[in-house]
């Protein structure tokens, strides 16, 4: 453990009683955050960036925007997919629809396979 | 407590009274400057003036103890309100989920939502089928595939975009990988890793957030009722509201579908469904024997 991690740690077994008294009065967020912060304490892991987030942050995480990847991205390529007999004993090609259900045989019922 | 807790423990202070008691006190001044306004003299801001002046001289004329009763009282009505809109945040969250309680406008918003989502699809198709394809027509694809994803993922089955999302994140995996998420989740978190669980804790958080902002727009529609000057301060609150929780429910189904590609296969191989070391996303027919099993039959 680095010499702020063990500072850290110093810090909050010293004030431990009067901060979960204080964090009470909180929004569940900063009570969610404290309670993983005693869990990591415990468990002897690194404090020091949660306290960070926890002092940093107003109670209100905004989105990391990771759902659309990093800024600037595009749309990217679209992806063409298409299925086609799970056995190769015929040539029907089916187009499902975007993150649709997998296409079956219509003779066996089987799934298709992706071509 | 050390230096560095004082602080803390003071800015945690700072931001109770930022979060819920100003926004409170707010409301409650606006509601009183309202009432005496109403809708006849909205604007007058003369009016306006008179009726704070007059209070505070009606104030500063009462004992020691009136006044410290009547601040507290303003505080109280304050925390008061904050602890209505904590407790409305519920119905925000279902309203922008599309989970709402007037089934045929549901069932209507949701049909409309479908069949334009199909519409997108099929031009996607047709643009597809277009030969030789170059990259102008590379391009149009793309911008087709692009057009569908940002309406919905998947299907449309809610009658919100943030619905949507959520229905996507159901159906895809269920579609795809055989998971019933409603029941294997809990499964799924428990063999997930830690960072995977803090980033998914903190896009819930985030989601929260937006919800816990939108849900302050509540009071200023009500009291739009009695003066109308509040109602656009309302609008407003909410769209800024709603406008954080979509970009937190966008990042919320993307995490929570990349944990399913990414650990389902750890979750089968707990439950001893897929062989331990194999790798790659379940497959649709792993997935339905994991649903099997979590669902029991009910």
């Amino acid at each position: 453990m680095d010499r702020a991690e063990r500072l850290a740690m110093t810090e909050l077994c010293d004030g431990l009683a009067d901060l979960r008294a204080e964090c009470l009065h909180h929004p569940a967020e900063v009570r969610r955050l404290f309670a993983r912060i005693e869990v990591e304490a415990r468990a002897r892991r690194p404090i020091v960036a949660l306290l960070a987030e926890l002092v940093g942050s107003d109670g209100s995480p905004a989105a990391r925007g990771v759902a659309g990847g990093l800024p600037g991205f595009g749309a990217g390529r679209a992806h063409e997919e298409r299925f086609g007999c799970p056995d190769g004993a015929c040539d029907r090609d089916v187009r499902p629809l975007p993150a649709g259900p997998v296409p079956r045989c219509q003779v066996t019922g089987a799934r298709m396979k992706r071509r | 407590m050390g230096g560095f807790f004082q602080e803390l423990a003071k800015k945690l202070a700072e931001r109770w009274v930022a979060l819920l008691l100003v926004p409170g006190a707010l409301v409650v001044v606006g509601a009183l400057l309202g009432a005496r306004l109403g809708h006849a003299h909205a604007l007058d801001w003369t009016a306006a003036a008179r009726h704070v002046s007059d209070a505070v001289t009606w104030f500063g004329r009462r004992s020691g103890g009136a006044q410290a009763a009547v601040v507290a009282g303003v505080l109280g009505a304050a925390a008061a309100v904050g602890l209505v809109v904590q407790a409305v945040a519920g119905v925000t969250r279902r309203v922008f989920l599309g989970e709402w309680p007037v089934r045929p406008l549901a069932r209507w918003r949701t049909r409309r939502r479908r069949s334009r989502w199909l519409r997108l699809v099929a031009r996607r198709h047709e643009l597809e089928a277009v030969r030789p394809r170059g990259e102008p027509e590379q391009r149009a694809v793309d911008a087709a595939a692009a057009r569908v994803n940002a309406l919905a993922p998947a299907e449309p089955g809610r009658p919100t975009w943030m619905g949507d999302r959520v229905h996507a994140l159901e159906s895809a995996a269920r579609d795809r990988s055989g998971l019933d998420l409603t029941f294997a989740w809990p499964r799924l978190w428990l063999v997930l890793p830690e960072t995977a669980r803090t980033e998914i804790t903190a896009a819930h958080a985030a989601f929260a957030a937006g919800v816990a902002v939108a849900s302050w727009a509540w009071p200023p529609v009500v009291l739009g009722v009695l003066w109308w000057p509040a109602l656009p301060v309302g609008l407003v609150v909410g769209l800024a509201g709603w406008a954080r929780s979509r970009a937190a429910i966008a990042d919320l189904t993307a995490l929570a579908e990349a944990a399913v590609d990414l650990h389902g296969r750890d979750l089968g191989a707990a439950l001893g469904v897929v062989e331990e070391g194999a790798a790659g996303p379940l497959t649709p027919e792993e997935g339905d024997a994991i649903t099997a099993l979590v669902r029991k039959g009910r």
